[in-house]
């Protein structure tokens, strides 16, 4: 019998309140230690919300970021941060980073302490081991494609960004109690590059744990390389873009997030709707299934994103009474 | 209303847009907001700001200004304010800490009335120049940029709000309006997309009788480039100076007149009248000067309106240069078109 459960991917949006702290910080009205206690106390209080609403694996909600790749290429060495580029389809631009010489991760890093912080924030509600605290992350393959980088190809910046940033980072966050989430939508959105993206899943494969999410296109093209993450990772899939939840499954990705609420779409899904599915999926042989986001909820207005997340505590307390699991 | 023929010098510059609110009307809209004004106070502060952006382009030698879309906050929630069916849930951010309230169709869109005629009007009487031009976002951006709760697929969502544009381009025409700019920033991001796109923008200025320009940025041209004939408008306004200058190949087999970027709005460096002659001078191994138009790569809003007003200097100022040569070979003056080919 499956597990049921409710996730969310990714990063949260930012209140009108987070929008003012950060506004405050970029004129120069509060300093980084201020910025810090007020942006940590938003983050408790969202965090809050997520237990509240049941879901049981979420983000701290990135309010400190401004897109998957920042701040965290700002403590990079040999990395400097460029212009804005557009993140895949969306109406929505990241700054790049530049590739100067071998990504190395600063030992200034606060991502670290950013997550010890959340777990005492689950400490404090007492639900430290009841639910799970994740970090996102951009995966090799996708910062890798979004590295400007002259001379350099993919192949080795996939490398490069693994071994230099990624991979101590994944290390020092599992220590600190969070579970690494490494976002991959570039290996479902450029398959003409599928040989190099089987050697970026390898390299996410080989630290044993965390979720492994794309989103933007369907993942039904890598679903091999998916099924070789190994047990210790949840695949999260967009099935709003139309992933087929049931190959992933007949592929043997045993634990699976079925992004079926839309983050790029006001309108609210059918609870009936996205019960069916977890059914279905966890009956075609799947041990644990979460209803989830398919993709960062920042492209959503703060109101909207606040339903959806309850909606997903709905649908997971439904499937809990209606499966008895 | 009857098209009229219109002279200008070679070379004819002009704007894309937006420009920079001056910091006394961004104050007082805040005032406003906070019902420290009345609409009527707002309206004339709007049309004060109005007058003073044509002055700047005045003063720049602009031949054809626009308004600066002074009373616009954002290009898609001010269409979407104005159509029936559109609500909005809160402002979602671009990037940074940047923010569009982005608008959501709930139920089927209906055409109110006039959304930018009153603009055009008041424009047209205070402007220095005798053509004008008017943006409007296109059908194919606002829906791309707003939520669809509504339409069964963002094609019907996109030729809907074509429809609700191609009434408003001739609530223009029927106001005198002789030069409207479709903007579509957006037009290229969903190549999977484009065959339907170019037509939901054709659908917007089907029986149009004014020229109409398309304004499309930061963008992989090579996607618009197999659709340049089949695009009903008479001009491409394109970004140029951001990408410095390259790719100007896709422009080989351009039917269509030109608007070409020359200033980069997104860097405050103030580009040389040289620089722009010389970028000129390129562009015209792609596209004969009869067909060409000069303008900045984009709207400049989000410039300083100190930098905004130099970038426009040094554009005509550039652009002059070259006129200087092209008189040496005997052209000197255009006619406004509104054909769909050039030359």
């Amino acid at each position: 019998m499956a597990v049921f459960g409710a996730a969310l991917i990714g990063s949260y949006p930012r209140s009108e309140k987070v929008a003012t702290i950060h506004r405050k910080l970029i004129k120069g009205v509060i300093g980084m230690e201020e910025f810090e206690r007020l942006i940590g106390a938003e983050t408790e209080r969202l965090i809050g919300t997520f237990v509240k609403a049941g879901l049981d694996s979420f983000t701290d909600g990135m309010l400190r970021w401004d897109d998957i790749f920042n701040p965290l290429i700002r403590f990079v060495d040999g990395v400097e941060v460029n212009g804005l580029v557009r993140f895949y389809d969306n109406n929505f631009f990241f700054r790049a980073p530049v590739v100067k010489s071998d990504p190395s991760l600063k030992d200034s890093e606060p991502i670290t302490a950013w997550c010890r912080k959340g777990v005492e924030v689950l400490e404090k509600l007492g639900v430290k081991g009841q639910v799970t605290l994740k970090q996102p992350l951009p995966g090799p393959a996708t910062i890798a494609s979004a590295s400007i980088a002259e001379g350099e190809d993919v192949e080795d910046l996939i490398d490069k960004w693994w071994s230099g940033v990624l991979e101590p980072l994944t290390k020092d966050l599992i220590k600190g109690g969070c579970v690494p989430e490494f976002h991959e939508p570039e290996i479902v959105w450029d398959l003409s590059r599928r040989d190099l993206w089987v050697k970026a899943v390898e390299l996410v494969a080989s630290v044993n744990e965390g979720w492994y999410v794309t989103y933007f296109r369907p993942a039904d093209p890598v679903v091999d390389m998916l099924a070789r993450l190994g047990e210790g990772f949840v695949v999260a899939v967009d099935v709003v873009s139309g992933t087929d939840a049931g190959k992933m499954v007949s592929a043997g990705v045993k634990r699976l997030a079925l992004g079926a609420v839309d983050a790029r779409n006001t309108k609210m899904e059918r609870c009936r709707a996205l019960v069916s599915l977890a059914k279905r999926v966890a009956e075609d042989g799947a041990e644990e299934v979460f209803v989830a986001n398919n993709t960062l909820l920042d492209f959503l207005p703060e109101p909207v994103a606040r339903k959806k997340v309850r909606f997903l505590g709905r649908v997971k307390r439904r499937l809990v009474r209606e499966s008895g699991v | 209303m009857v098209w009229r023929s219109v002279e200008l010098p070679v070379l004819p510059t002009t704007v894309i847009g937006s420009y920079p609110r001056p910091k006394w009307l961004r104050e007082f809209i805040a005032g406003y907001r906070e019902r420290r004004y009345k609409e009527e106070q707002m309206r004339e502060a709007f049309d004060d700001a109005v007058i003073a952006v044509l002055n700047d382009h005045r003063e720049a030698g602009v031949d054809i200004p626009s308004d600066g879309e002074m009373r616009r906050d954002e290009m898609v929630e001010y269409f979407a304010e104005r159509i029936d069916g559109f609500k909005f849930y809160g402002p979602v951010r671009v990037w940074g800490n940047n923010y569009f309230r982005k608008p959501a169709v709930v139920s089927k869109l209906r055409y109110k009335g006039p959304m930018v005629v009153d603009e055009f009007l008041f424009t047209r009487r205070v402007t220095y120049s005798e053509v004008v031009k008017v943006t409007i976002t296109g059908p194919y951006t606002i829906a791309d940029w707003s939520f669809n709760e509504y339409y069964p697929s963002k094609e019907d969502l996109a030729f809907e709000i074509a429809r609700i544009i191609n009434r408003e381009i001739k609530a223009l025409e029927e106001a005198g309006a002789i030069y409207v700019q479709v903007d579509e920033p957006a037009l290229t991001t969903h190549p999977e997309e484009i065959e339907w796109a170019i037509e939901a923008v054709n659908e917007a200025v089907k029986g149009v009788n004014i020229k109409v320009g398309l304004h499309v940025c930061y963008s992989d041209y090579g996607i618009l480039r197999p659709y340049y004939d089949r695009l009903n408008v008479s001009q491409f306004a394109l970004e140029f100076a951001n990408r410095g200058f390259r790719d100007l190949e896709v422009l080989k087999g351009l039917n269509k007149e030109l608007g070409f970027g020359v200033v980069d709005v997104h860097s405050r460096r103030v580009e040389s009248p040289e620089e722009v002659a010389a970028a000129i001078r390129k562009v015209m191994q792609y596209v004969p000067p009869e067909c060409l138009f000069i303008n900045p790569d984009c709207g400049l809003k989000l410039l300083p309106r100190r930098i905004a007003r130099q970038k426009l200097r040094v554009m005509v100022e550039g652009t002059k240069i070259v006129r200087e040569e092209l008189k040496r070979k005997g052209l000197e003056r255009v006619e406004l078109r509104k054909e769909l080919t050039c030359p």
